[in-house]
């Protein structure tokens, strides 16, 4: 049926156009023998309940179009809309729009999907929205779309896996996107050869073309504010069902850095807070190969106090100081990863008797130093300042690396291990964009991408 | 393949480490060297080592010192390797005590060794030991919880500072002691007993030796006249009453005139802002009176800078480098140096010490 | 950000690079005669030559060299004119590295073998600098980031010592008035010899343009200035000669009060290893691109043969590394004069040149 008597130009058929690419749009029409009409809703945000009910059973049971629309416009919560900004407003608003006698009725069916959402649990923040992605990926589009309510986020979707026919989402907003990162995941996507898909981590795996990963090039975040943050910046997202984490891409080095309440506090407190990160992650990664120069081989460096304090803390210690920072750094590595197994009554527990006893008794015993102690202490403090956990695991392993340049040469083994860890971040790509470098801000030009190298 | 090039380079790395260094409790550091000459050889060098201290908490400071004596340094250090079990290590030597015997001789072989050594530091203090290099490294003051920490609080004025102290770094020592037309100084350290040590003298050398001791008051003198805000007291005598004031800012220059005709003119400009600390009589501290204290303090300190700078005159040494700066005046380079040896001797000072006691303290 | 700024960092990578070892050495050597004249001439002349040069090789945007000399001279001709640029590179890097490896025995680890230390170098480098262009400058600018404040640092606390002789510069000062010679404006010159490496890195940055070209004059006349007075300053007109390597000595003079670390000069050696291995990472960057380039086939080549081919460029530069390693402190010194004189005649050969393909393209699009 032709909708030309509409002053506006607000038709099916015009909005069908906006929101192209979308994967959940749903279109029925409805045929009746007095009439027909047109259905119009994005499942993920209406509820097909409503939907069902008051719309196409109503319809079915008056059979009379024009009675139908009347029906409709009376309803409370239905609209008729002025122009097609507010057609789309509603549409991604959880309207569903009815054509019907040549009127254009939109219609409340918004599902406000809220008892699976269950909270944070691997990113909490201290103010803000708590509720995570879950394993249901209409679930997930609703949470994502509630909060980003533009025509230009554009979902398309697939299937992935032989086996595990994994629904997955590709979300991104149309005008932000950069279109060549967008063309080479989709190239990557469809080339994607595998039988099972599980998790977001894991597709990152299959679609990175590097054969040696240090650094993730991809978030995986389970919250649906860091998402819709990340599409604002023109990133893309893609959801997985049956995972409650969305995976986002192109990253920078920069990304793993910010925690979603930095945008909540005052400006300067979120700064000092990101220069904390990037201090921890300093400590983290030189403390124990500093300690390890230091002590072996370049104990000029330090005052001759200090010089003489570890000294004497070492005094009783048999071994190498190498083998003094390994033992205890994997010591912590125990600790950590068995609290993170055991049951939450328990953990605390093992805390304490790691920590505190362990720590207390291999001083005493004089198998390690006094100073080597309280250094374990603040790198494994400081690793987990990271707001997002694949850095932090990444990290975690580099800081052995460290260790092991500065056994072999001291001081100099650090700086060059410095340098290059620095230069290989910078060679890096993620998606073809630069992954760390200074000024971020100019690297989403078009002339940066032209070369590069890795993923 | 690549896993076992990746073998080959872990074990290759295990084999390199463990060979070629040396913990740092394998190490004994070296804290001070003192130097004098020997009985029968030319130098008798002593080491002061710390020995570090297992438990923190405990407030016992142990030392060693050793000592060999050799001709030349370097060799009586190599024969010390035998006297102690961990490797000798002269990175954290913060002092080197030259005996009073040595000093007067010729220390410019000491020097020449402590600055080529590359694991000696560049900021070392150098000191003259009274009576003997030995006899200061052998101090130990009883509040002392690192060894030789005492020194090097003192001489680094970290800890005390004292107006009476001027360290000496060592490439201050050879920048002034190679210098055309400034001569170096050297601080004295004089070992009282087991437990103190006092530094309150100053020695000023010519080339290479000591020419001239100051006294204590001389050297805070030396001090005011070499270091911005130096915090002291000077006396100030108004009519029967001793005023004590200390000195919250002090600057000092000068400038060097020499006419076409007659003698060249050193005029010295002191400028010291002051508070009253101490007051030998009852009397009312008023305004008339502070000024008056600012003026006698200024007159008093005036005479006695004067017979200061009369008295290194005397002796033809420069170590406020009153020659350096007649040189960065003149451009004529090659006679520059010559004219200066010329008019040294005609030499004329002209202090002004503009004194400003401010207040009187808390009470009038 | 545009681009230019890449063009800066390199010039201010070389410009802070040359207190290290042979210019400081070379400039306080003639510090009677005319070594702060030739500072002057060496800063103009160092301006013009940046400029001229950046002048050209922007009216040729996106082309390295070898491209822009395939436009106006024969193939015959080119290889051995990139085998010797490529030579130039490598030599520069070769330096810094053996300068290094010296300083780095004699200040912070002897007891660590020579061999050990300039292997952990070499890897690290070779690793580096078969990265891509842009990489290679990200990281520079990165690095540069990170070892600015300390430098600035470093020299601030070398200025505001009390101890600080400013008679001693005054007395040098007054020394001023000779007439500048070769040696020293050949080695003042160096400072200003970063933006040479626009020859690979013009392919990266086509949007490169000449501007501001006093800000290169007044930064590269303020480090060489600083360069040549604060030893002076910390060991006195006559004592400076003494020491060799003047700048590490500097720094090691001078205490820092209020930190862990009480030396200046292990702060300083942090800063400047890094930049070494910076600047020698882009030097052989620009070495092996070179002579890469000679080889470089109609078709792209498999990533595979590219690998191999960066592999071997590096490590022949390697190889020679090593084989100078056995020269001593002298000899290495000499070997440094002369580096510092093939340079700068390297440099005005490549303006000309530069020259000549500009005019010849110039002649064709108006013939």
């Amino acid at each position: 049926m032709p909708a030309q008597q509409k002053p506006d130009e607000v038709t099916v058929q015009g909005i069908k156009e906006k929101l192209d690419n979308f994967a959940d749009l749903e279109n029925r029409e409805l045929t009746a023998a007095s009439g027909t009409g047109r259905l119009l809703f994005i499942k993920s945000i209406t509820d097909p309940q409503i939907i069902n009910r008051s719309i196409i059973a109503v319809f079915y049971e008056m059979n009379d179009p024009a009675a139908f629309a009347e029906y409709l416009a009376h309803y409370p919560g239905s609209k008729a809309v002025e122009d097609g900004k507010q057609a789309m407003d509603l549409m991604l608003g959880g309207y569903a729009c009815v054509e019907v006698e040549g009127r254009l009725i939109f219609f409340d069916a918004l599902k406000a999907e809220t008892s699976g959402v269950s909270e944070t649990v691997t990113e909490s923040i201290t103010q803000g929205p708590s509720d995570a992605l879950t394993e249901n990926l209409a679930v997930n589009l609703n949470l994502i779309r509630r909060r980003y309510q533009s025509a230009e986020l554009k979902m398309e979707s697939m299937l992935l896996g032989n086996i595990s026919r994994t629904k997955a989402a590709i979300l991104y907003d149309d005008s932000r996107v950069n279109h060549q990162v967008l063309e080479e995941l989709r190239q990557r996507l469809q080339t994607l050869r595998i039988d099972m898909l599980q998790a977001s981590g894991e597709l990152e795996k299959y679609i990175s073309s590097d054969k040696i990963r240090i650094f993730p090039k991809t978030i995986v975040t389970e919250r649906p504010d860091r998402v819709v943050f990340n599409l604002a910046e023109g990133k893309i997202a893609i959801l997985l069902d049956t995972t409650g984490f969305a995976m986002i891409l192109p990253v920078i080095f920069n990304d793993f850095f910010v925690a979603m309440d930095d945008k909540i506090q005052l400006p300067f407190v979120g700064r000092f807070l990101k220069l904390l990160r990037i201090m921890g992650v300093a400590m983290t990664l030189w403390l124990p190969a500093l300690y390890v120069a230091f002590t072996s081989y370049n104990p000029e460096i330090i005052r001759v106090q200090i010089a003489l304090l570890i000294a004497g803390s070492r005094a009783t210690v048999p071994y190498p100081s190498f083998v003094e920072v390994l033992l205890m750094l994997i010591m912590m590595e125990f600790l950590t990863e068995a609290s993170l197994r055991l049951p939450r009554a328990i953990g605390p527990t093992a805390t304490t008797v790691g920590g505190l006893i362990l720590g207390q008794a291999a001083t005493a015993a004089g198998l390690v130093g006094n100073i080597m102690i309280i250094l374990v202490s603040v790198v494994a403090i400081s690793n987990f300042m990271i707001p997002l956990n694949m850095m932090s695991f990444s990290i975690r392993v580099l800081k052995y690396l460290f260790v092991m340049a500065a056994a072999a040469v001291g001081l100099v083994g650090v700086v060059v291990c410095l340098v290059g860890f620095t230069m290989y971040l910078c060679s890096q790509r993620s998606f073809g964009q630069p992954y760390f470098k200074m000024f971020v801000l100019d690297s989403l030009g078009a002339s940066d991408s032209k070369k590069g190298g890795g993923s | 393949m690549r896993k076992l090039l990746l073998y080959a380079g872990i074990v290759l790395l295990c084999l390199t480490t463990g060979c070629e260094y040396k913990d740092i409790d394998r190490r004994i550091f070296v804290v001070a060297i003192g130097i004098d000459p020997g009985e029968e050889k030319a130098f008798k060098v002593s080491l002061k080592l710390a020995v570090p201290q297992g438990e923190v908490t405990k407030i016992d400071e142990k030392m060693l010192i050793v000592t060999e004596e050799s001709d030349s340094i370097s060799e009586a250090l190599r024969l010390m390797k035998s006297k102690v079990e961990k490797e000798l290590d002269y990175v954290h030597c913060k002092s080197i005590v030259i005996g009073e015997e040595l000093a007067v001789g010729d220390i410019r072989h000491i020097l020449d060794w402590a600055v080529r050594r590359r694991d000696i530091q560049l900021i070392l203090n150098f000191a003259i030991g009274r009576p003997a290099g030995l006899d200061v490294l052998k101090v130990k003051p009883p509040s002392e919880r690192i060894p030789s920490n005492s020194l090097i609080m003192a001489m680094s004025g970290e800890g005390t500072e004292s107006p009476f102290i001027a360290s000496v770094y060592s490439y201050k020592l050879m920048r002034d002691m190679y210098e055309q037309g400034k001569d170096p100084i050297l601080p004295i350290i004089e070992a009282e007993g087991e437990t103190r040590f006092q530094i309150d003298k100053i020695a000023l050398l010519d080339e290479h030796k000591i020419q001239l001791v100051l006294n204590p008051e001389e050297t805070r003198l030396f001090n005011l006249l070499t270091r911005p805000n130096l915090k002291t007291n000077f006396p100030a005598k108004v009519d029967e009453s001793e005023f004590q004031y200390y000195t919250e800012s002090s600057t000092s220059n000068y400038k060097i005139t020499t006419a076409s005709t007659g003698a060249p003119v050193i005029r010295y400009k002191i400028k010291i802002k002051g508070i009253v600390e101490e007051n030998s009589t009852q009397e009312l501290i008023t305004h008339p009176l502070l000024e008056k204290i600012s003026e006698a303090g200024g007159e008093e300190l005036k005479q006695s800078v004067e017979a200061l700078l009369e008295k290194i005159k005397d002796k033809r040494l420069d170590p406020f480098g009153w020659g350096l700066r007649y040189g960065t005046r003149h451009w004529n380079n090659e006679t520059e140096a010559r004219d200066w040896e010329a008019l040294y001797p005609d030499l004329k000072f002209e202090v002004t010490a503009a004194v400003r006691v401010k207040y009187s303290g808390l009470i009038k | 950000m545009n681009q230019n700024r890449y063009l800066y960092w390199m010039f201010l990578m070389n410009s802070l690079l040359n207190i290290l070892n042979f210019v400081p050495r070379e400039l306080l050597d003639a510090r009677f005669k005319g070594a702060q004249t030739s500072i002057l001439v060496a800063t103009v002349l160092g301006t013009v030559f940046l400029s001229v040069f950046t002048l050209l090789i922007a009216k040729f945007p996106g082309k390295g060299i070898q491209d822009i000399l395939e436009t106006a001279l024969p193939k015959g001709v080119i290889i051995p004119l990139m085998i010797m640029f490529s030579s130039l590179w490598c030599v520069a890097g070769l330096i810094t590295i053996l300068s290094f490896v010296d300083i780095t025995l004699r200040f912070v680890s002897p007891d660590t073998g020579p061999h050990l230390v300039i292997l952990s170098f070499l890897v690290l480098v070779c690793f580096c600098a078969r990265m891509d262009s842009l990489s290679v400058l990200y990281g520079m600018e990165m690095m540069l980031a990170i070892i600015l404040p300390l430098i600035v640092y470093a020299i601030v606390k070398a200025l505001v010592n009390p101890d600080f002789s400013w008679d001693s510069v005054l007395q040098i000062v007054t020394y001023s008035a000779h007439a500048p010679d070769w040696k020293s404006i050949a080695a003042a010159t160096f400072s200003f010899s970063g933006y040479f490496n626009m020859v690979v890195f013009n392919r990266v940055l086509p949007k490169i343009k000449m501007k501001h070209s006093w800000i290169f004059a007044v930064n590269g006349l303020a480090v060489l200035l600083l360069t040549f007075y604060v030893p002076i300053g910390y060991f006195g007109t006559i004592g400076v000669e003494r020491h060799v390597y003047t700048w590490f000595s500097t720094a090691d003079s001078i205490r820092i009060n209020t930190f862990i670390v009480e030396r200046m000069l292990f702060v300083f050696y942090f800063a400047y290893l890094t930049l070494s291995l910076v600047s020698v990472t882009v030097h052989w960057h620009v070495g092996k691109e070179l002579l890469t380039g000679l080889f470089r086939s109609r078709k792209q080549a498999k990533a595979r043969t590219k690998l191999w081919r960066d592999l071997s460029a590096l490590a022949l530069f390697s190889g020679i590394t090593i084989a100078f390693m056995g020269l001593d402190q002298y000899q290495l010194n000499q070997f440094g004069v002369v580096f510092l004189y093939a340079r700068w005649a390297g440099e005005l050969f490549m303006i000309m040149l530069l020259f000549y393909c500009y005019a010849v393209a110039y002649r064709r699009r108006n013939a």
